[in-house]
């Protein structure tokens, strides 16, 4: 099954079809489909446990899935083996060996596909020069940082011009300024080489930033796909949008042409909305605290209520409003208040979840 | 991921996993099972008949009989029963012959061969004959004539009728009679739990294990206490010297101890004692220096590894010292603590060599074994398996019991801190000081003994005060042999080992096959509760007939080091393993590597370090190994330690040529144990944090 050159760099798709994968009793994916187009920085996110690095390594050929097919373009890859699949792969943990210098750590793949000596130095010189770290190849891992480790261990996976890289958790060992950093390296570097990737976090912060295309998986499913903008501004279900940024839940009901949850809460919903939420019958409205705005006392308003807590986060500051629901309504803005005074305030976008 | 037959053949990891799942289940399993079978059976019973002079009737030899019950059922009738059944009776009237006759037995036609034995077949009357019947054998010897036998007299028989036989013989003849028969009952075992002499055996070697155990646990824990909490000078000398005693041939204390305080032995003779060391005694005596390492090895290192902040913690909300030590610092060691006191109470009860060296006449289960087994006057396998069997079962127990006691007092495993030593006080210090030195020298009184020993002239099993290198040129012209045997069958069986126990390891931990994982996971560490005494005996068991006739041969040596060190090699294979991230084997897979070329690059190499120090220490063990080797080698294969062990016990055995053996052995065990200990590069831990 080896329809394509190996040294072809060129970037492929990946379509993955009704993929089944069971540990046992476990349902690890309960039939995942996808499609990667060429070239794309392609995320599956989610929370610990839902799949997205199972899904990684049956792509990758660790793991061969219960039922469904794995195409890389038009190839059925699912049951190739990971070594005759031309990936490289990025490990959570780094696993680099320990035993060997950082240069044959990267040197390694090459000398596997029998490349001559100097082939191997000058391969090897560029994978390091392309991840910023010249001169380090006579070091031991253990010598290196956290973050060098894991780019030597990205430099290691693509050196062998892979026809896909797929990075498990690649950041998630790091400290948070590093993690931002290496995130923007990556990102230029599979730019750079026109590299289909795919990512799997559980940082939705990274997610959003990083990614071409985001799929928001849970309990073995795919909830949604979507641009980072549709997944945090139309997030298609409530999982989604609680999983993804902030938002506030608020449970009520459709009375007419509004949305209640209490005497002080009533948001108007555009008319096109209001089908979403049979009349009476329960249902939840989802809003960004960053998606209200103040409206003085002549304004039309949705909510009245008092800041019972506020916290100060530098660039804004994260008030908590009591508008007679079950939880307080979260609102961000820059502009000072006080505990206790009270606000009116009009919700500018939402969604609405029956 | 179906464990197929047919498909086994292609993946070499299931061929390997099939071929040792059938060796390991016969060399552990069948021969475990024929030991078992061994012990139920019983042989058919003998005895001697003594026939009368003129009208005097026949009796029968108390002491020879065996298997049968007798009762006299007229003057000159003697009735036999087995097992609560009647068999035959004999009848001796008339002089000169004896008439067999039964109800229950009827006899086939009998047979008399050139040496004038008699064969007689029987059966169950009313039953159709076996394939193979039963015979009676009846052999006659005529002594207080010159020569035994003459034509005249042989044998004759005459079948009366399908239930009798009459028996010509002649004049003051003694019958033999032996039934061949074997039938399958617990009769071994009834004999082996009230005869006095088996009785003693088991309760012996409860007694010295327990009672060696016991003060080598309170020495050992004691001073490694001291050492884990008091900063000591040359506390790594005396950790190396501990683990020099801790690989010394088990067998050395003992020899050592008799040429001092033996019979005839250095001191005794030297202060005119009356007292000797001979005697149960001398065996706890010496055991406890024997086990007094491996239990301080182990204290100390779970003394050390008590992180100190949960001391400090202790200290902060109120509890002094000693209630820290009792209610913080025990505890947490008890895990590592009872390890150790359990192996030296295992290797206490199945030493062979001390009891048998030191006491003449003191039976322990192993020394039974060994006697019941190679007695030179046909030897009772039986009551030896009966006996193998009791042990294991006995060391199962034990080690259930420290499974049980552990299962419940198993801490999570604690990140240390650098401990902290306190400094002593200055009539602390002397006191450990001397503690320490009283304690090593005991340990070291066996070495240093053989080393001067070895140096000087023996005369008649007496040393004498004259130097010679004799000892050591005797030695190398005589027994160069024995050196090329135990190092080949070590080095081979190192090898089989620790090549198997990888592999074996890998596929546990790696593969997960469905049923032969677990199984083969199960199989490996049946030997672990297999005493050395009771694995040979089933080895001779299995291995003593044709096509697998193995016995006597250097091959059985290999395979019986194999069994015994293989859960060691598989365990510490496997712990090396899981220490390996399968990430760091994925890693090479994703760049091109097959499965195999990945666990070679990658796998292999870290886990190399470790597995070289663990094969190097099970080497040294199999030079020293005494309990299985005795009982299976055979000449022209004999070890070092056979030829010490045979020099030792005998009164007139060269005493020097096994003082230059054991310093010979002692050479070839520290320094290998020197290297591993100071010059292998400690496997480099892997950076990878548990996912």
């Amino acid at each position: 099954m080896k329809n394509y050159e190996r040294n072809d760099a060129q970037a492929v798709s990946v379509t993955i079809e009704n993929v089944v994968k069971k540990f046992g009793s476990f349902q690890a994916l309960g039939g995942v489909s996808l499609s990667i187009r060429s070239g794309e920085f392609f995320t599956l996110l989610g929370p610990s446990g839902c799949g997205k690095t199972t899904l990684l390594r049956c792509t990758a050929g660790f793991e061969r899935p219960t039922s469904g097919r794995i195409l890389f373009n038009d190839a059925d890859m699912t049951h190739i083996p990971p070594w005759e699949k031309n990936i490289g792969f990025v490990f959570q943990n780094y696993a680099l060996w320990p035993n060997k210098s950082v240069y044959a750590n990267i040197a390694y793949g090459l000398e596997i596909r029998k490349k001559s000596a100097s082939f191997i130095r000058e391969k090897v010189e560029w994978a390091l020069e392309l991840l910023g770290l010249p001169g380090i190849g006579n070091k031991m891992p253990e010598q290196l940082s956290g973050g060098q480790q894991q780019r030597v261990a990205i430099a290691r996976a693509l050196v062998i011009d892979p026809t896909i890289l797929l990075l498990d958790e690649p950041l998630s060992n790091l400290d948070a300024k590093l993690r931002i950093s290496l995130r923007f390296q990556i990102r230029e570097i599979q730019k750079k080489l026109k590299i289909t990737a795919i990512y799997v976090t559980h940082d939705q912060e990274e997610a959003l930033e990083i990614s071409d295309r985001i799929a928001v998986m849970n309990e073995g499913l795919v909830l949604q796909i979507g641009t980072p903008e549709d997944i945090y501004e139309r997030p298609a279900r409530r999982f989604v949008a609680d999983f993804v940024g902030k938002a506030n839940i608020v449970p009520g009901r459709r009375e007419g042409d509004a949305f209640i949850c209490s005497e002080r809460f009533r948001i108007s919903l555009a008319p096109e909305d209001r089908a979403q939420a049979p009349e009476g019958r329960g249902a939840e409205i989802m809003f960004r605290p960053e998606a209200l705005r103040e409206v003085g006392e002549s304004g039309r308003a949705d909510m009245e209520g008092r800041i019972t807590d506020f916290l100060y986060h530098g660039n804004i500051r994260r008030y908590m409003v009591d508008a007679g629901c079950p939880a307080p309504v979260v609102y961000e803005t820059s502009i000072p208040h006080s505990i206790g005074e009270s606000l009116r305030l009009a919700v500018t976008q939402y969604r609405l979840y029956a | 991921m179906k464990f197929n037959r047919i498909h086994a053949l292609k993946d070499p990891w299931k061929f390997f996993t099939l071929v040792i799942f059938i060796v390991l289940t016969v060399l552990t399993v069948v021969s475990q099972l024929w030991i078992l079978r061994t012990s139920v059976q019983e042989k058919g019973g003998a005895f001697t008949l003594r026939t009368g002079q003129a009208d005097q009737p026949a009796e029968i030899e108390a002491e020879t009989l065996s298997g049968f019950t007798v009762h006299q059922e007229a003057p000159s009738v003697i009735a036999l029963a087995r097992a609560g059944h009647d068999f035959f009776s004999i009848d001796s009237s008339v002089p000169g012959q004896i008439v067999l006759s039964s109800q229950t037995t009827s006899f086939g036609e009998p047979a008399l061969d050139e040496d004038g034995k008699l064969t007689i077949p029987y059966g169950a009357t009313g039953q159709p004959a076996a394939r193979k019947p039963a015979t009676l054998q009846i052999e006659q010897k005529v002594f207080g004539a010159l020569f035994q036998s003459s034509a005249g007299q042989r044998l004759q028989v005459e079948r009366l009728s399908p239930g009798s036989l009459r028996i010509h013989h002649a004049p003051r003849a003694y019958l033999n009679f032996r039934d061949s028969s074997v039938r399958f009952g617990l009769g071994n075992y009834i004999t082996f739990l009230t005869t006095g002499k088996y009785l003693d055996a088991i309760v012996n070697s409860l007694l010295i294990a327990l009672t060696a155990t016991v003060v080598a646990g309170v020495l050992g824990t004691m001073l490694a206490y001291l050492y884990a909490r008091y900063k000591m000078p040359m506390t790594s000398a005396v950790i190396s010297l501990v683990t020099m005693a801790s690989v010394s041939p088990p067998f050395l204390g003992a020899y050592a101890w008799r040429m001092l305080l033996g019979s005839s032995g250095i001191i005794t003779r030297l202060l005119g004692l009356n007292w000797t060391i001979m005697g149960m005694h001398g065996v706890i005596w010496v055991i406890i220096w024997l086990i007094f390492p491996v239990v301080f090895l182990l204290s100390y290192d779970s003394f050390v590894s008590i992180d100190n902040s949960m001391r400090e913690c202790s200290y902060s909300l109120g509890a002094d010292r000693r209630r820290t030590f009792f209610r913080i610092e025990l505890p947490l060691a008890i895990p590592g603590i009872v390890t150790g006191l359990y192996m030296a109470l295992m290797t206490a009860f199945t030493d062979f060599g001390t009891p048998y060296i030191i006491s003449l006449d003191l039976n322990t289960l192993p020394v039974l074994i060994y006697k019941e087994f190679m007695s030179e006057v046909g030897g009772n396998y039986s009551i030896a398996s009966t006996g193998s069997v009791v042990m294991v079962l006995l060391s199962s127990g034990i080690l259930l019991v420290q499974r049980l006691y552990l299962a419940k007092r198993s801490y999570a495993s604690i990140k240390t801190q650098q401990p902290s030593a306190r400094m002593p006080s200055a009539g602390k210090k002397v006191a450990i000081e001397i503690l320490t030195l009283a304690l090593i020298a005991m340990a070291f009184v066996p070495h240093i003994t053989v080393l001067v020993t070895s140096f000087f002239k023996w005369e008649a099993g007496i040393l004498s005060s004259i130097p010679t290198w004799e000892n050591f040129v005797r030695l190398f012209n005589l027994s160069l042999n024995s050196i090329w045997v135990t190092l080949t069958t070590g080095t081979a069986a190192t090898f089989l080992t620790f090549a198997v126990g990888i592999g074996i390891a890998y596929v546990i931990v790696k593969k997960r096959y469905p049923f032969f994982g677990q199984a083969l996971n199960i199989l490996v560490m049946i030997p672990y509760i297999i005493p050395g005494t009771v694995l040979a005996i089933g080895l001779i068991l299995i291995f003593n007939r044709p096509p697998l006739l193995l016995t006597g041969t250097w091959l059985i040596l290999v395979l019986a080091y194999f069994v015994r060190k293989l859960p060691y090699a598989v365990k510490s294979a496997e712990s090396a393993l899981y220490r390996i991230h399968p990430a760091l084997e994925e890693a090479a897979r994703s760049l091109g590597a097959t499965p195999a070329k990945s666990f070679w690059d990658v796998t292999f190499p870290l886990m190399i370090g470790g597995v070289i120090s663990g094969a190097t220490l099970s080497f040294l063990q199999i030079m020293t190994e005494i309990s299985s080797t005795i009982m299976l080698y055979r000449p022209p294969w004999k070890p070092m330690t056979a030829v010490i062990f045979e020099n030792t016990i005998d009164a007139g055995a060269d005493f020097g040529v096994a003082s230059a053996m054991t310093v010979v052995l002692m050479v070839m065990l520290y320094v290998p144990l020197y290297f591993i200990t100071t010059k292998t590069r400690k496997p480099k831990e892997t950076r990878i944090e548990e996912l």
